[in-house]
């Protein structure tokens, strides 16, 4: 290919996203916010197999999060300093990434659902395994590739199983069936760990990290926006309608599980000095919160776990974008280095600091939103336990952010023999619609509420109830 | 109405992004002319409010909605949040005007005044707000201006320490608050502060959760008002400028505590057992802070000390029900107290940045506005009759009185106890705040001639909003007497519960504040005269009382600083070596990916030494293999 042919590529898909991006806002505008079930179906038909990609309330915001956050990782690899070939590797990768998300999040198939949630692997494996210069990217590629699969075996098992039962791959009939009493622990036990490893909640967490620290910034901003909802979005799909009486039977295992995560988590980020690593611990004390809101069995705590994913995945993958930067400039993840950024980064740093205030769930930021609701649904619920866990986790999650910002922006600087620009224009775009992002969920949140609102309670009531 | 807060937000986004365009000295008086605005804007509404006994709401949209909870960005003006506002709005445009000129050779004044405006927004938020949650916004908001002020010179490490300090031990009480708000909501399904007084006044009162949301409530007011237990980061957030301190430190963010407790007075009225908890907070922290205060020679942190004892004598009077002369003691402690730090900022500018009290003494002849005024605010710190601290100050002591009479009789020794201790506070009150005055301005001078000579003395912009500081330090206390504690009163009318015993025990009071006046004026010249012996060496005082010093130091220290530091030690010991190394690090990777990678290596290392190209290996491995099939066979036939 010539060079030009692979600029044109680059840019197709650019405007492949810019156009889906432009097509799910015009459907949150035209989104009915009284209905709850599937509004927007469009029928596919490849090599005669007919498949429906849907949307409802439920995962719409997710959709919208996927198109958004594509199109502004391919935004972020015009400024890359690689060649034009291999920006034209990442960039493929990362929209088949997005194009496989999509499937996954509008799929009304569970065959679908189950291919496609296993086809990310294979792109993000050679995206992690292509960039970076050390050795260890091989092995974290590998620690990443074998946890999900160990999941994904438990999946396969189960999603057979779920076929030879009902004798279809539909949603809503998997919804209305019910299943004999022996294989219904065997099936909730396969589907939580497949799912669990991908949340990822205790004994399967370590991956994370390590595939965070050696992944390009786009690929870190895409775990930790995107693929890490997968697995609350599945227990979304598939463990709470299907098994309604064995979910309250195990509630007080999940709950203790994710319990252990959060605190587990929140402990080893104060002592971290990777500042990727970092987030990627807080990242997984709050999807652990999004799981004890699942948990709790109330509407509130429901829309509030919802509602934390896309904030999480907002404010995540901003504060991802801005460690890609200071690594683009710096050439240095370990916070051993970093010193008062704001004397020649100041933009930057008020940036920074409104994502760190995110993170740390200021009111009137998307994050608080949501720990809010899921705090009420747990009060509602009178689980002690989980209160001061959740306690625990704000603290912490305080401690570790304002000290990640305080190390990094302020004191004297010590790179002061380097000549760096502050943010250029690419980049001030990508921050300030994320920015815009954050704010606009904390302050209008009810743009967001009044879909996901009546989706949950028809969601609650018709089928997990 | 909402041009209180639009003129707030746009001085800080005039400011914030275009300041940097415009001359200091001219964006700075911009500022200051919005803020006048601004004042005269609540001025007026202060009095159609009194007036007319109304009570404006306003809605600006709907916040947070989902099928049951209703949140709403709703807004509320009533006698107690206007008269707030009042003074709030008053000492942020007295600090900005100060801050012009003190802030004037720092590079980045406009970005200072920026946050100063940001701040004042949020503070405004925190009083107007008709709901838990928009409450919550301002009190976190104002947590997070109070990090980026102190953290204003934020080359210091002693400024960032302080600051993160100060943010996280805010959050432990934002927390528990944040928790309260969600127990009020399992009860009432609502979160206005209407509904929550009405809630308890009807018949939900047997509710048990209401202990609960006391106690957390308790909990966040003692985070933010720096009571014992959560007091450390006050004193240490004196790193900051001056100003900041002045502002936030002293006169309205370190009172956004015991406004919440006024604020949800009608909670601790009806719930008697939690209100012991607050006395007893209050007059610990009281006495502690101010025996602390004994000891420092940091002219900013004697006065950080003195303001912890204060809020605490505001904290006791809502334990005892007297949520109006703890507003009343708020307002007078807010004049003076900002007044102390601004001229604490004045002599410590005109110094060349010095603050040791032992290196600035004997200006009395350098700087006689500085003694004039710090003697005023002093006198009215130490309750000097006919200042503003006076009434307030005497009036709540005097308020132990009251409780005698009341229900608590079983309380009676506890009460006793916390009215000895908020006694011996006073007069170390006035020990320090005599003993300060003595060696700033009676000792021989310390300096060398150099500082002398080159003294800055401020202009009139420092001087005249001082001055103004003065008069009401003088007479804020004789002005709202009447309004605010005055006998049967109805300014508070359906706002706050008024105490009713006053009148019985009027005249036993006329000659208890005769008795008060007494003390005072006789601390004052003891003191005077114990410090005026030790007119040439002030070390004197350290060897006079250097076992009960070494005491105090080593002992309270510990409750000032080591307590949290072995907290934190403990935690990040725990973080380190169980959780990381032996879970993250440990366990799970050997149970889980990298413990199968070294079983498969361990392996395929194994099986390549058979591997060695002999035949005799091959034939002798072949024949071990058969003789291990043959035995198998025999066992299973």
């Amino acid at each position: 290919m010539t060079n030009l042919n692979i600029l044109k590529l680059n840019n197709l898909f650019s405007y492949f996203f810019i156009f889906l991006f432009t097509y799910f806002n015009f459907i949150w505008v035209i989104m009915d916010p009284l209905l709850g079930n599937y509004q927007h179906i469009h029928i596919i038909n490849i090599f005669n197999v007919k498949t429906y990609l849907s949307i409802d309330g439920l995962n719409f915001f997710f959709i919208y999060l996927t198109s958004l956050l594509i199109l502004l990782c391919l935004l972020f690899n015009i400024n890359n300093k690689y060649n034009l070939i291999e920006k034209y590797k990442h960039n493929l990768l990362i929209f088949s990434i997005g194009i496989l998300l999509l499937i996954v999040f509008m799929t009304m198939d569970f065959l679908f659902f189950y291919i496609s949630f296993e086809l990310i692997l294979i792109p993000f494996f050679i995206y992690i395994g292509i960039s970076g210069y050390k050795n260890r990217r091989i092995h974290a590629s590998y620690l990443f590739f074998f946890y999900t699969l160990f999941g994904s075996f438990f999946l396969l098992v189960s999603i057979l199983f779920l076929f030879l039962q009902i004798g279809n791959y539909s949603y809503e009939i998997l919804w209305n069936t019910e299943f004999l009493e022996n294989r219904n622990y065997l099936l909730w036990f396969s589907l939580f760990i497949a799912f669990a490893v991908k949340i990822p909640t205790f004994p399967f967490y370590i991956w994370l990290p390590e595939a965070h620290v050696e992944a390009p910034t786009t690929g870190s901003v895409l775990l930790a926006g995107l693929l890490l909802k997968l697995g609350s979005y599945g227990i979304l799909r598939f463990l709470l309608p299907i098994f309604i009486e064995l979910n309250y039977y195990f509630s007080n295992l999940v709950n203790s599980i994710s319990i252990i995560s959060i605190f587990f988590a929140s402990y080893s980020t104060i002592r971290q000095i990777d500042i990727k690593k970092i987030i990627a611990y807080s990242s997984i004390a709050h999807m652990n919160m999004c799981i004890l809101g699942l948990y709790s069995f109330n509407d509130i705590a429901l829309v509030g776990s919802i509602f934390l994913m896309i904030g999480h995945g907002v404010v995540a993958s901003g504060l991802f974008f801005v460690i890609g930067i200071l690594y683009n400039r710096f050439n240095t993840k370990l916070l051993f280095y970093y010193n008062g950024i704001i004397y020649y980064m100041p933009l930057l740093s008020f940036f920074f600091f409104f994502y760190i205030l995110g993170n740390i769930s200021l009111p009137s930021t998307s994050n608080f939103i949501g720990e809010l609701l899921i705090i009420k649904g747990i009060i509602y619920n009178n689980y002690k336990i989980s209160i001061f866990i959740i306690i625990i986790n704000i603290l912490f999650c305080t401690i570790y952010s304002m000290w990640l910002y305080n190390k990094i922006t302020f004191l004297l600087p010590k790179f002061y023999w380097i000549i760096v620009m502050d943010l250029n224009y690419t980049e001030f775009l990508i921050l300030s619609i994320i920015l815009f992002y954050v704010l606009f969920f904390g302050f209008f949140p009810n743009y967001v509420l009044c879909i996901l609102d009546t989706s949950v309670l028809y969601y609650y009531f018709y089928i997990i109830a | 109405m909402l041009l209180v807060l639009y003129i707030t937000i746009l001085n800080f986004i005039i400011l914030f992004f275009f300041g940097r365009f415009l001359n200091n000295l001219y964006v700075g008086l911009l500022v200051v002319l919005n803020l006048f605005i601004n004042l005269l804007v609540i001025i007026n509404y202060y009095f159609i409010i009194y007036k007319n006994k109304i009570t404006i709401n306003i809605n600006l949209y709907n916040w947070i909605t989902t099928n049951n909870l209703k949140v709403e960005m709703s807004i509320i003006f009533d006698n107690l949040v206007i008269l707030m506002l009042l003074i709030v709005v008053s000492i942020s445009l007295i600090v900005h005007i100060y801050s012009i000129e003190y802030m004037l050779y720092d590079p980045e004044q406009i970005k200072f005044l920026s946050y100063l405006s940001l701040f004042t927004f949020s503070m405004i938020i925190l009083i107007v707000s008709n709901n838990f949650i928009l409450f919550f916004l301002g009190w976190e908001c104002v947590g997070i201006t109070s990090y980026l002020l102190i953290n204003f010179w934020y080359s210091r490490i002693t400024a960032n320490k302080s600051a993160l300090m100060a943010v996280f031990i805010n959050k432990l009480g934002d927390i528990s608050l944040l928790i309260s708000f969600s127990i009020i909501y399992f009860i009432i399904f609502n979160l206005d502060f209407n509904l929550f007084t009405m809630s308890i006044l009807s018949n939900v009162l047997n509710n048990y959760w209401f202990y609960y949301i006391s106690i957390f409530f308790i909990i966040g007011a003692v985070g933010k008002s720096a009571q014992v237990g959560l007091h450390i980061w006050l004193p240490e957030a004196m790193e900051g400028p001056t100003p900041v301190s002045s502002l936030i430190h002293a006169a309205t963010m370190v009172t956004a505590g015991v406004f919440l407790l006024i604020k949800v007075n009608i909670l601790f009225v009806y719930i008697n057992n939690i209100c012991i908890l607050i006395i007893g907070l209050g007059s610990i922290t009281s006495f502690m802070a101010s025996t602390i205060g004994l000891f420092q020679y940091d002219l900013k942190k004697i006065i950080a000390y003195s303001t912890c004892s204060q809020l605490g004598y505001m904290f006791l009077a809502n334990g005892l029900n007297g949520f109006n002369f703890s507003l009343y003691h708020l307002i007078n402690h807010a004049f003076f107290k900002a007044l102390l730090f601004l001229i604490a900022g004045y002599i410590i500018h005109s110094f060349n940045n010095e603050q040791d009290i032992r290196k600035l003494s004997g200006e009395l002849e350098i700087l006689p506005f500085a003694y004039i005024s710090l003697l005023i605010s002093n006198l009215s710190l130490m309750g000097f009759p006919f200042l503003s601290g006076f009434y307030s100050k005497e009036k709540i002591i005097e308020l132990f009185l009251n409780t005698y009479n009341s229900n608590n009789v079983y309380l009676l020794n506890y009460l006793l106890f916390f009215q000895f201790i908020s006694f011996t506070a006073v007069t170390f009150t006035i020990y320090y705040s005599v003993k300060s005055l003595v060696i700033l301005f009676f000792v021989k001078c310390n300096n060398n001639i150099h500082t002398i000579k080159n003294i800055y003395y401020s202009s009139f912009i420092t001087i005249y909003p001082l001055i103004i500081l003065n008069l009401l330090s003088i007479f804020s206390g004789y002005l709202l007497q009447d309004l605010l504690i005055g006998l049967n009163n109805n300014y508070w009318f359906n706002i706050i519960f008024l105490f009713n015993n006053n009148t019985i025990y009027f005249e036993f009071i006329k000659i208890v504040n005769v008795l008060n006046i007494l003390i005072v004026f006789y601390f004052i010249i003891i003191f005077m005269i114990i410090n005026i012996n030790n007119y040439y060496e002030i070390q004197l005082i350290n060897l006079q009382l250097n076992n009960l010093s070494l005491f105090l130091l080593k002992k309270y220290m510990f409750f000032n600083k080591n307590i949290l530091f072995e907290i934190i030690n403990i935690n990040y010991n725990l973080a380190y070596k169980y959780i990381y190394f032996l879970f993250d690090k440990g366990i799970l990777e050997l149970f889980g990916a990298y413990g199968m990678y070294n079983l498969i290596n361990i392996g395929y290392i194994k099986n390549n030494n058979l591997n060695t190209g002999l035949l005799y290996h091959y034939s002798g491995l072949f024949l071990y293999y058969l003789t291990f099939l043959f035995i198998l066979i025999i066992i299973f036939y």
